[in-house]
């Protein structure tokens, strides 16, 4: 019988404490609510403009505001603001600091919207760089805030895809022709981006209470 | 044994009145949303006249059907910036009162305004709708989630009114309609006797 088989009562007893301890000493980090993988620099990126309510609202109200005026713009759309914002956000990394946005983004999504409310027709140029002077804006924006963080370029990048699929959903689920329902919830949706836009604006000029 | 279990009923008891768990506590974006969400529709006054507007819009019929709830939360936003600012207009809560009195006797009546009359009307309370939400708003939320929210349940509630007068397609839809006017009409008038008091 080998020296193990040979212990007794006592001493197996002795092993499992000594076991437990080590087991409790040895316990890897409780991990509930945790994201031990990360999401990611890409997807980190991409989760910043679906939690940017105004960043969100300006390219929602731009995609409103594109199909409104014609099937081209639509497509255009899919193209120029993914691009601009990706090339607004390479710059946006060189800068020193993160720029205050609030105010720029905020009439940036009030002006879009009303445009939308109004049905004002704008025609194909004019809808194309309107969307490229929002995408070059909001991805200086995205850019400057990813600058101090380590996975920026990654990061900016997750943004402009997300960018372009919700460009490219929105775009082509609304594209034209349009029945008059859906003629009048653009409008709709329009006006409660302006509205939305407007409130906040009196928050901002109010200034923190 | 008895002994024992005797503090049993009084502990259950206590298990049933927690105090509020507060893990997952409205604050930030979230809570602004809620909270935009719910301010809305937690005043009867409120509640009614937007249900009318959308009630008064379906018995206009096309295109006030729709220029209404695109105005309204326009010219609404607007008001709540001024009360946001503390610019003040008088005799709010009387005009709050009179805008639910005035849109349930449109529904009552089936009064076909002209569409430049109607959208006046609507604009005109819509205003001081605005002022007496923008001078209760709270301070702390997110402001752009509880802007948006408040619009969105602002929107919603004109879109039941629409719904609500869109049943005047069926048999006995245009009594009820008119129904619903008379109600929102007295709601208004209750108000009014409040405010006025």
């Amino acid at each position: 019988m080998s020296r193990l088989g040979r212990l007794s009562r006592r001493g197996w007893t002795a092993l499992a404490a000594v076991a437990a301890m080590a087991s409790l000493v040895a316990v890897p980090p409780a991990l509930a609510h945790a994201l031990p993988a990360g999401l990611g620099a890409v997807l980190k990126g991409a989760a910043q403009l679906v939690f940017s309510p105004a960043d969100l609202l300006l390219v929602c109200g731009l995609c409103a505001l594109a199909v409104q005026n014609g099937a081209e713009p639509g497509s255009r759309l899919r193209l120029v603001l993914p691009t601009a914002w990706l090339m607004g956000g390479a710059v946006g990394l060189g800068l020193p600091a993160k720029l205050a946005t609030s105010w720029s983004s905020t009439v940036a999504f009030t002006l879009v919207g009303l445009l939308v409310a109004l049905a004002v027709p704008l025609g194909q140029r004019l809808t194309t760089a309107l969307a490229g002077v929002g995408g070059l804006v909001c991805g200086l924006a995205h850019g400057s805030s990813l600058a101090l963080h380590s996975g920026a370029p990654p990061a900016l990048a997750g943004g402009a895809i997300a960018v372009a699929l919700i460009t490219t959903t929105l775009t082509l689920a609304l594209r034209p022709p349009h029945p008059d329902w859906m003629r009048v919830g653009l409008r709709v949706v329009g006006s409660w981006i302006a509205a939305s836009g407007l409130l906040s604006l009196g928050w901002l000029l109010k200034g923190p209470s | 044994m008895k002994r024992f279990l005797a503090p049993l009923p009084l502990g259950l008891l206590l298990a049933l009145v927690p105090a509020a768990a507060r893990a997952h506590a409205e604050h930030g974006d979230g809570g602004g949303f809620v909270a935009g969400f719910l301010h809305p529709i937690s005043g009867p006054d409120h509640v009614v006249a937007m249900v009318a507007v959308g009630l008064w819009g379906a018995v206009l019929g096309p295109p006030a059907l729709w220029v209404l709830p695109v105005a309204f939360p326009l010219v609404m936003a607007f008001g709540g910036l001024l009360g946001l600012l503390g610019i003040p207009i008088p005799g709010v809560e009387i005009a709050i009162a009179v805008s639910g009195l005035v849109l349930g006797l449109m529904v009552l009546f089936e009064v076909k305004a002209p569409l430049g009359l109607a959208a006046l009307i609507v604009a005109a309370f819509a205003v001081f709708h605005g002022h007496a939400h923008g001078s209760e708003l709270p301070a702390g939320s997110d402001a752009l989630a509880y802007s948006l929210a408040f619009v969105i349940a602002t929107g919603l509630l004109h879109l039941l009114g629409i719904l609500l007068g869109e049943t005047r397609r069926w048999p006995g839809g245009r009594r009820f309609v008119q129904a619903a006017g008379a109600l929102v009409a007295l709601v208004g008038l209750f108000f009014l006797e409040r405010a006025l008091a």
